[in-house]
């Protein structure tokens, strides 16, 4: 399986740092784990909601019994946007559920559960590469939840001039017009889509998902749209 | 796979969606090939080429098939397909170049169809309907292929012979002695002026200073003065019972050509067949050797044909005659001497 790679954003201080988050199949059983270089600097909600979303998607979606899947971090431009030192948070979770379903439906289809087997091309074909997530859990519905410092996460993403994700999926109740963070004298975007980078940068369009599943299901008909035109 | 080539293929896919899957597509088709059949098959368009008689039909039906799917293509698929396109594009390069199993090919295909309904769904359905029937779910297929992968599997027979369809279909008409009379009928009925031979005229230049086995130019026959060898000759003959008199300086050439008129309208598909029994040869365009009996197509009323006469008799003794498509006679006259 080739990895899978999805974008989020790493709030480092006053910045946001755009990040690749890629999930590696890996050969031994468990739960998913980090590498161990992040591993070594997270904080502990940061692993703690790694493990939230390895556990949602073993009960909703099912997991392989032999082998688990690596997740790292890689820096878009290392001399632009070098990796912070230590990670914390629990915004970066939605990306981590994205990218373990899919990389489960592509790896192992077999170990899906069968009440998910129907969302098997679903999983499978979503191209996830220019897709960036910024949702955290909500433990109590299992549902995607806003997340802190949204604009200067979203800004991260519109200042990439050449290599930048084409939509970022943002929870169902995220609030653009209310920041919380360093960056609080910035003025508010009232318009919530697509955003538009206080900077002037190419406009972001934003997609409200639920869970990973509504992430999956929505890209893939907004694909459908995409391929349509080229079938 | 480029641009041009790309149109091209989904252009071919719509033909074939069209003529395998579309009853109303199949019936438009064909109601306008056997009409411009009809049509062209009975009724001369006369400034036109020969072969437009014979071939239009096949380019009308052609440029419906072509018209049709263009239309089809553009404002049924295209169209549609630029509307749903999301503001975004998830895929780095080229979304053509995106690659997935074939089962996972039908089932974005089952979701584009669900987007619409109509023509759409249709289309897109009998598209993944190609797909399936590959039976190979597990192959990977770039966006790009798909048009084209399934062409040449056995189960696109089917597609392929239904497209044979049309081709056959000319065939049929082009070869087949199918020509209706319809038009014959209706020129019959509505046109209030005879169905007959009008005029004859004589067209040719002297040769010789007495006609052959006869009296000399000079002998009293009307303008002798100015007959002579090389002299011109350009006169309508008189119709008589008996038939067309060649009287006048027309009487004196030995080869010429007559041009007969007839009905002019409408111009349906009418020859003149004619006959010297054995005192003139009748001398076809293509210079092949004279012939004692010929036919020639009469175009908007109008036919000629060259004579050469060939005995000392002075009697021409040809006849022609007007016949329709299927044979029967209209008028038929002699002309005479």
């Amino acid at each position: 399986m080739d990895p899978i790679r999805v974008w989020f954003s790493l709030i480092s201080g006053e910045a946001a740092t755009p990040v690749n988050l890629v999930v590696e199949e890996w050969p031994q059983s468990g739960p998913a784990f980090l590498h161990p270089d992040i591993l070594a600097v997270a904080a502990h909600d940061f692993k703690e909601t790694v493990d939230l979303a390895y556990r949602q998607t073993l009960f909703t979606l099912g997991w392989p019994d032999s082998a688990t899947f690596r997740i790292s971090i890689e820096s878009i431009d290392p001399l632009a946007f070098p990796l912070p030192y230590g990670f914390e948070g629990d915004s970066h979770f939605g990306a981590v559920a994205v990218g373990l379903a899919q990389a489960v439906a592509r790896a192992y289809p077999d170990h899906f559960r069968a009440g998910a087997k129907h969302l098997l091309p679903v999983l499978q074909a979503v191209s996830l590469e220019r897709v960036a997530v910024a949702a955290a859990l909500d433990s109590k519905k299992g549902d995607f939840k806003p997340v802190g410092c949204i604009r200067t996460k979203l800004d991260s993403f519109c200042m990439l001039e050449v290599s930048r994700p084409a939509v970022c999926v943002i929870s169902p109740t995220q609030n653009l017009t209310v920041d919380s963070g360093p960056l609080l004298d910035v003025p508010l975007q009232n318009d919530p889509d697509p955003y538009v980078s206080v900077n002037g940068h190419q406009a972001l369009p934003l997609l409200r998902a639920r869970d990973p599943i509504d992430v999956f299901v929505q890209l893939w008909e907004a694909q459908a749209g995409t391929f349509a035109g080229c079938l | 796979m480029k641009a041009t080539p790309r149109v091209i293929a989904a252009c071919v896919n719509v033909i074939l969606f069209l003529l395998s899957s579309s009853n109303l597509a199949r019936l438009l088709i064909l109601v306008t090939t056997l009409g411009a059949w009809w049509w062209l098959s009975d009724y001369y368009f006369a400034p036109w080429p020969w072969w437009m008689d014979r071939y239009a039909f096949i380019v009308c039906s052609f440029l419906v098939l072509v018209a049709l799917s263009a239309v089809v293509f553009w404002f049924r698929i295209c169209r549609p397909a630029l509307r749903l396109a999301p503001s975004f594009d998830v895929f780095s390069g080229n979304a053509s170049d995106a690659r997935l199993e074939i089962g996972n090919w039908c089932e974005v295909l089952r979701t584009i169809a669900d987007l619409r309904k109509g023509l759409w769904a249709r289309y897109w359905t009998w598209y993944r309907l190609r797909l399936e029937k590959l039976g190979r779910r597990q192959k990977l297929a770039k966006a790009g292929s798909l048009r084209t992968i399934w062409w040449f599997h056995p189960s696109a027979c089917p597609q392929w012979l239904a497209a044979c369809c049309l081709p056959a279909l000319w065939a049929l008409l082009l070869l087949g002695p199918l020509h209706s009379n319809v038009m014959e009928q209706i020129a019959t009925i509505a046109d209030a002026q005879p169905q007959v031979i009008y005029d004859v005229r004589c067209v040719g230049v002297t040769k010789y200073p007495s006609r052959p086995g006869g009296e000399s130019f000079a002998a009293g026959v009307p303008g002798r003065n100015e007959t002579f060898a090389g002299a011109p000759v350009d006169e309508t003959l008189e119709r008589e019972a008996s038939g067309f008199q060649r009287t006048g300086r027309c009487a004196f050439l030995a080869d010429g050509s007559f041009e007969v008129s007839s009905t002019p309208f409408p111009r349906v598909y009418r020859r003149l067949v004619m006959n010297c029994r054995e005192r003139c040869d009748l001398i076809p365009r293509d210079g092949a050797a004279a012939l004692l009996t010929d036919s020639v197509p009469v175009v908007s009323g109008e036919a000629s044909f060259k004579w050469l006469q060939t005995s000392p008799d002075p009697s021409l003794g040809m006849t022609i005659s007007l016949v329709r498509q299927d044979g029967t006679t209209i008028d038929k006259v002699s002309i005479e001497p």
